[in-house]
């Protein structure tokens, strides 16, 4: 039983695949569109809630789908782990959802943005069933604790991607949509390989009964090695990072925004769900050495290029390459400090990002709107024309840093202090050193911003809603890194 | 097991693999789509063989028919571009960017073969120790629950009842398909009249009655044995391709509202069955005792005209619509 | 050991060679044909390890692969979609990969 019906935590998928179905029947229709996301954001609130209540409450807690449970049937699984992506999630996909909306229907700059095209784009015909379906997609891989639904929800999620990034029409979107798409299947088809491994080792597919019967042997490892390999893949870890930027670069605003904070973050948390957590006892540690390694280069590739890109969406997209290898260099500190301290550094760096990347990419799609591209040398000066943008980029930068008061600060810090004990220096070297790379690329977009110039021409006002989402997420950045507080202790 | 067993298997085997790779490897694109139909013919078989009736229905239907039928569909589309452009090429546009050693090109692609190979190898071997070693799986839990949930194919159990999530998920992303293709694909035509292939018509008419009752039977089928909502699904799609091809006014069909519901036919009937269970107090997609039967039959039916209609509208490949001005004909 | 196991190793070996002609072949159609022997592969490995001599009776993994085929045709779809478009506006783009 899953608590009072309000709060039962399947209308978390429910609700977006019932809102795509609805939207799509509504042919787009203004108002009736307007009151399917608003049912659906509050659906996914209450439900969301009521995870967290209950989670806070009584511990982690799994529910059966239908009358069975495993290993007969699915199950979904909520702990900490979990709860906290989807608590994160909810926000980030309001603000996305209002910014998508304004985007979607404010007017647009004579010079036309290619953020949203025409014909034959993303009319709100087809645009706001493939928003819901991604939003459900995600859920459905957070709450899942069963192998074979996990593909089939990554199989959802990551078309439901790529149809999103093919919406903006022109030629590179597409070119870049095709990339990412053959990186998802690639991705797909290697985990989907590893969980035939795994059914036929171990006889089920529930994460719970594999944790409890997984053994180090060949074919687990090698059916690890399949299952991480599809995932890091899809998390776009260096070098197999290639289809990412022009992926996130090219897409809708909105569209980035939720890519790199959330469809991007699944794949991390899978593998830290599949390799850390339920089969942890088959995982060498050299691979995690290996995987920190490619992460490090990630972070010094990313950031590199974040500093040589002439557009700011590209920008933030080699700013997610950089984070995620970030995130993956932490895993070899979660693994051998074992402690709940360095887990819950992880989840509140990756968390963190989500939340800092999103309103970046909301305050980019505002900037782009406002001025008609988003080339850094011709927005010069845009800090006094659009100040809650600039604010909203330099707090979710500076979360992306490592400022103490936001998120990101006590996540490297729990990383830091538990890697210090364990001794894993050279991770900790590498989660404290991204911190100057990441202060590289995004001064260099506040010094753009801070110039004072001329306001170009074409340059048209922006909707209110659109720059006080972006702001709002940012806020959030510093919210959650104040609320972390218990959870960061000093030094003794 | 005999040697006969083995020639058979053997055969089938490698008949797979020279197949596949031949369809990868081959020099023009036609050639490969045929050689990856006749290749998908040969997977309903291995299918057949390996005891999987429905997989094998399935897989031809889809994996290699109408899979087949988008591929050759889309090559077409791209033939017309191409010999437009080539023939602009003839009158001095710009010329194609040169193509590199083609040494380089089959070094670097015989090191991804070896590769891939080697990796193949690693995963076959571990395969081979998991070879009917670890246990018959999940079947007897599977059949020891057939009794209680009430649907009588162990296939459709798991689909529908004990794994119906997936099932829900699945046609979620059929669903996704949909709107991608049509976000994406525009199929302009001039005024009527419609141009319509008489003998092709009338076929069509012909065959579309027989097809309807083939995949009416293997919808009540289904739920007894090899069958079920996916394949009826695909039979109607055929039904629906051919009367695409037919006649071009069965184009318009997508913009119909009717055509829409139905669309949503599949996804919408999961989103129900999860929903209500939800409003009574029991968990998502929870039957009530002894109801999944008549859930099955329903599920079945829905996803049988959601499937047909959606697989015809991937193959239509986009939304239709009518040129102001006398635009070019843009074939399908 | 069965004649049935030369399926899943069949499965192993498509697999490989789908992954190598993604990788490797220019034409973007025989890419999105190589995703799809990639993908037969996999459910040849799912249903076929599942046997010990006698033909199965696990419908798990059949279920599975069914699901399989049709995620496979959706996303050959979406893939054959934008090429399609692609085509239109840079009909050499799709010989070369990009």
């Amino acid at each position: 039983m899953d608590g009072p019906v309000t709060a039962s935590v399947g209308w978390l998928v429910a609700a977006p695949l019932a809102g795509s179905v609805a939207t799509f029947l509504l042919r787009g229709r203004r108002g009736a569109s307007e009151a399917v996301l608003l049912l659906t954001a509050l659906a996914a609130a209450l439900a969301t809630n009521g995870l967290v209540a209950r989670i806070m409450g009584s511990g982690p807690y799994t529910v059966e789908i239908g009358s069975w449970g495993a290993p007969a049937g699915i199950e979904w699984a909520v702990d900490d782990l979990s709860a906290a992506f989807l608590a994160v999630a909810l926000p980030v996909w309001i603000a996305a959802t209002i910014v998508a909306h304004g985007l979607l229907h404010s007017p647009r700059s004579p010079r036309d943005a290619r953020v949203f095209r025409k014909e034959p784009g993303p009319t709100a015909r087809t645009f706001w069933p493939l928003w819901l379906l991604l939003w459900g997609g995600v859920n459905a891989l957070f709450l899942s604790a069963d192998l074979f639904n996990l593909y089939v929800a990554l199989e959802l999620a990551g078309l439901a991607g790529v149809a999103l990034v093919a919406t903006a029409g022109v030629l590179p979107a597409l070119q870049a949509a095709l990339r990412y798409f053959f990186a998802n299947v690639a991705g797909s088809i290697s985990f989907l390989t590893g969980v035939a491994l795994v059914y036929h080792r171990y006889q089920t597919l529930d994460l719970q009964l594999l944790r409890s019967a997984a053994e180090s042997d060949a074919s687990t490892t090698v059916a690890l090695a399949l299952l991480g390999a599809g995932l890091l893949l899809k998390a776009a870890l260096f070098p197999m990072h290639a289809w990412l930027p022009r992926a996130h670069a090219a897409a809708p605003a909105p569209v980035s925004a939720i890519l790199s904070a959330l469809v991007v973050k699944a794949p991390v948390y899978l593998v830290l769900r599949l390799w850390l957590d339920v089969f942890h006892v088959a995982l060498p540690p050299s691979v995690l050495t290996f995987v920190g390694a490619l992460g490090a280069i990630g972070i010094v590739w990313g950031s590199a290029r974040a500093l040589r890109v002439e557009r700011l969406k590209s920008l933030i997209a080699y700013s997610t390459v950089a984070q995620v290898g970030l995130l993956f260099t932490a895993f070899p500190i979660v693994h051998a400090a074992g402690s709940r301290d360095a887990r819950w550094g992880l989840v509140f760096l990756a968390v963190g990002h989500a939340v800092a990347k999103a309103s970046m990419f909301l305050a980019a799609g505002g900037l782009a709107r406002a001025h008609g591209h988003d080339r850094l040398d011709q927005m010069t000066g845009f800090g006094a024309r659009e100040p809650l943008c600039t604010y909203a980029f330099g707090l979710g930068g500076m979360s992306l840093l490592g400022v103490p008061g936001t998120i990101g600060f006590s996540g490297k810090w729990l990383l830091a202090t538990s890697g210090l004990e364990v001794w894993a220096v050279p991770w900790v070297v590498a989660v404290s050193a991204s911190a100057l790379l990441t202060a590289a690329y995004v001064w260099r977009v506040l010094a753009i911003a801070i110039r004072s110039a001329p306001e170009p021409a074409g340059t048209r006002p922006l909707a209110r809603r659109i720059a006080w989402s972006a702001f709002a997420l940012a806020v959030l950045t510093v919210a959650l890194g104040l609320g972390s507080g218990p959870f960061v202790e000093p030094l003794p | 097991m005999s040697l006969a067993a083995w020639v058979f298997d053997g055969t089938l085997t490698l008949t797979l693999v020279v197949l596949g790779w031949g369809a990868v490897a081959a020099r023009d694109p036609f050639t490969g789509i045929v050689r990856y139909i006749t290749f998908g013919l040969m997977a309903a078989l291995a299918w057949a063989r390996l005891g999987a009736p429905d997989l094998a229905l399935a897989e031809a239907a889809i994996g290699a028919g109408l899979t087949g039928a988008l591929l050759l569909s889309t090559l077409g589309r791209m033939g017309l571009r191409q010999a437009s452009r080539r023939a602009g090429e003839a009158l001095g546009a710009a010329p194609r960017a040169p193509t590199p050693l083609p040494g380089m090109a089959q070094a670097w692609s015989g090191l991804v073969l070896g590769l891939s190979l080697a990796i193949a190898a690693v995963i076959g071997g571990v395969a081979r120790t998991l070879h009917g070693r670890n246990g018959p799986g999940l079947g007897p839990l599977v059949d020891s629950l057939r009794e209680t949930s009430g649907i009588d194919s162990p296939v459709a159990v798991v689909l529908l009842d004990l794994r119906g999530y997936d099932t829900l998920l699945e046609t979620a992303v059929l669903f996704t398909a949909v709107l991608a293709v049509w976000c994406l694909g525009v199929i302009r035509f001039r005024r009527p009249p419609w141009p319509v292939d008489p003998v092709l018509a009338s076929l069509a008419r012909v065959v579309t009655a027989l097809l309807v009752l083939v995949a009416a039977y293997l919808l009540q089928l289904g739920l007894h044995g090899p069958g079920g909502g996916f394949q009826a699904g695909a039979v109607l799609a055929a039904a629906g391709v051919l009367w695409t091809l037919a006649d071009r006014r069965a184009l318009r069909l997508g913009e119909s509202r009717l055509a829409r519901i139905g669309l949503t036919l599949g996804l919408g009937a999961f989103l129900v069955a999860a929903v209500i269970p939800m409003l009574a107090g029991r968990s998502f997609l929870t039957y009530a005792a002894g109801s999944a039967p008549a859930w099955a039959w329903v599920l079945e039916t829905f996803i049988a005209v959601s499937v047909g209609l959606t697989l015809t509208a991937l193959f239509m490949g986009g939304l239709s619509e009518i040129a102001e001005d006398e635009a070019e004909e843009r074939a399908p | 050991m069965t004649s049935l196991v030369l399926y899943p190793l069949a499965g192993v070996v498509a697999l490989a060679l789908g992954l190598a002609g993604l990788v490797t072949r220019p034409h973007l159609l025989t890419k999105v044909l190589a995703f799809n022997l990639m993908a037969t592969g996999a459910s040849l490995l799912l249903v076929g390890l599942g046997h010990d001599g006698t033909a199965s009776s696990d419908p798990v993994p059949q279920a599975m692969v069914l699901t399989g085929i049709v995620v496979s045709v959706s996303a050959t779809a979406v893939a054959l979609a934008i090429i399609a478009r692609l085509s239109r506006l840079d009909p050499d783009g799709v010989e070369r990969s990009d």
